[in-house]
């Protein structure tokens, strides 16, 4: 469909532009970073790679022609390509995944909190990935989107480009996982106080 | 539609600290640092361009393996990478080569002129990268691009035919990295005139629009010609050039922006 202008007013699109209904990349990228970046850090990327892996995740969506609006949101469709790259990632990088995450831990943590808060903050939140840990990267990928991310199914489903079945069938699974590990964790809180450096945050 | 479960956090049935350890790790980073990754989105994104072009007139796997160079030879050997895919594309398909392949996209134009330099390190680097690989001095390639590119790479016998394809997708990649970096240092003017001189800024805009009718800036021009003509009083105009946006893109990231602007509706229509 063409759009009507006014006359001697230049076309803000070309009508025959391929990419008319794409969003730029970099629009992208300051709408999404954020949540890019949380997201990998979830599925386990470690610090020193988390800039990298972004970076990877906007580059990739870029050469597979931006974003189109669809069925998929730009949340779940840069989830799909970063779960492909943070696996990817995983497999040849060969990372410690749980140590490698302090500093992590350490970044996340919120500056405004009181020193006793960002203790337990910080304990939060290596609880939570080291609960994360016990789950392969699909069910992963699944639950942080859901849980964390606040993602409807269906919109991880289209994002995914699986089944809405098979998304609750990861996330059944992967709750269930996640809880047990969660439970265990926190019946040994002082492995986390010896876990978490002693530096400043 | 499906009736989603209710979210851990959200279930009081469930205990107050597992509910609470998923709060504290909801939702998007805080502190990411968008605007150092937006630099290195734009150099990345201008170098890749280039070092398409490099991979694929060496008619090897990409070389340009962040050996030593720290941030920017990784950004270049990541991008190197995904050009010597898109070579494998040029040279593989018998269609013409895509406009979109090498193409990089809008990046804020304050943010282009800040990086600049690092682009044309990287731009640099990426050229010498089809001499470092033929070479082959710092033999060790990517993994990911020694596989993902073997399809299309033909070092020892290139054929004919690839050797022509590969010198002309070389060709095409290269002049469209040109224009790439003409629409980069245009856009890089047009967001300091924004600041300095709306009525300028929105000339400069349309100019753009027209200079370059394929390029994947068109969005941040749009959103500056948008807001320079509010502020010089041309208003009506503004929101007509608005909702027009609106209609083609109520989903863009730019959305909000020119709604909040002009004040038009969620539909872009007129207030």
């Amino acid at each position: 469909m063409k759009e009507e202008l006014a006359p001697g007013h230049e076309a803000p699109v070309p009508p025959d532009r391929p990419s008319a209904e794409s969003l730029s990349a970099a629009a992208l990228f300051r709408a999404h970073a954020p949540f890019v970046a949380a997201f990998v850090v979830r599925l386990g990327a470690p610090r020193e790679s988390v800039d990298d892996l972004v970076q990877e995740v906007f580059l990739t969506a870029h050469r597979r022609g931006g974003f189109e609006p669809g069925a998929a949101k730009p949340t779940t469709w840069l989830a799909e390509i970063a779960l492909r790259v943070v696996s990817s990632h995983k497999r040849t990088a060969r990372r410690r995944r749980v140590v490698a995450d302090e500093d992590t831990l350490d970044r996340a943590v919120s500056e405004a909190a009181t020193p006793h808060d960002v203790a337990e903050q910080r304990d939060a939140l290596a609880r939570v990935q080291r609960a994360l840990d016990c789950l392969d990267d699909e069910r992963r990928a699944v639950f942080v989107l859901y849980e964390l991310m606040g993602e409807s199914c269906e919109d991880i489903a289209a994002g995914l480009g699986v089944p809405i079945g098979t998304v609750h069938s990861r996330l059944f699974a992967a709750r269930k996982s996640f809880q047990k590990a969660h439970a265990r964790l926190s019946a040994k809180p002082a492995m986390f106080s010896l876990l978490v450096p002693g530096g400043s945050l | 539609m499906s009736r989603d479960p209710i979210r851990i956090m959200d279930d009081d049935r469930l205990s107050a600290e597992l509910r609470a350890d998923l709060r504290a790790c909801a939702g998007p980073s805080q502190d990411y640092d968008v605007e150092a990754g937006m630099k290195r989105l734009a150099a990345g994104l201008a170098a890749g361009a280039i070092a398409g072009t490099a991979a694929a007139h060496a008619g090897v796997t990409s070389t340009v393996k962040a050996t030593g160079l720290s941030l920017l030879a990784k950004i270049v050997g990541g991008v190197a990478i995904v050009g010597a895919v898109g070579g494998a594309i040029y040279v593989g398909s018998d269609a013409p080569a895509p406009a979109r392949v090498a193409a990089p996209s809008a990046i804020e134009a304050s943010e282009v002129e800040a990086v600049s330099m690092r682009a044309v390190a990287s731009a640099t680097a990426a050229i010498t990268a089809s001499a470092v690989a033929s070479a082959s001095s710092e033999a060790p390639t990517s993994e990911v691009a020694s596989s993902e590119a073997s399809a299309s790479a033909a070092p020892a016998h290139p054929k004919s035919s690839h050797a022509i394809a590969s010198a002309s997708a070389s060709a095409s990649a290269s002049a469209e990295s040109s224009i790439v970096k003409e629409e980069i240092a245009f856009m890089a003017e047009l967001r300091q005139k924004a600041h300095a001189d709306p009525a300028a800024a929105a000339a400069m805009a349309d100019e753009g629009q027209a200079r370059f009718p394929h390029g994947l800036f068109w969005q941040d021009r749009e959103a500056i010609a948008v807001e320079a003509l509010m502020q010089r009083g041309q208003r009506d105009e503004a929101r007509r050039r608005a909702g027009a946006f609106l209609v083609r893109h109520p989903e863009s990231p730019f959305a909000e922006r020119m709604r909040r602007v002009t004040g038009a509706g969620a539909d872009g229509a007129p207030p």
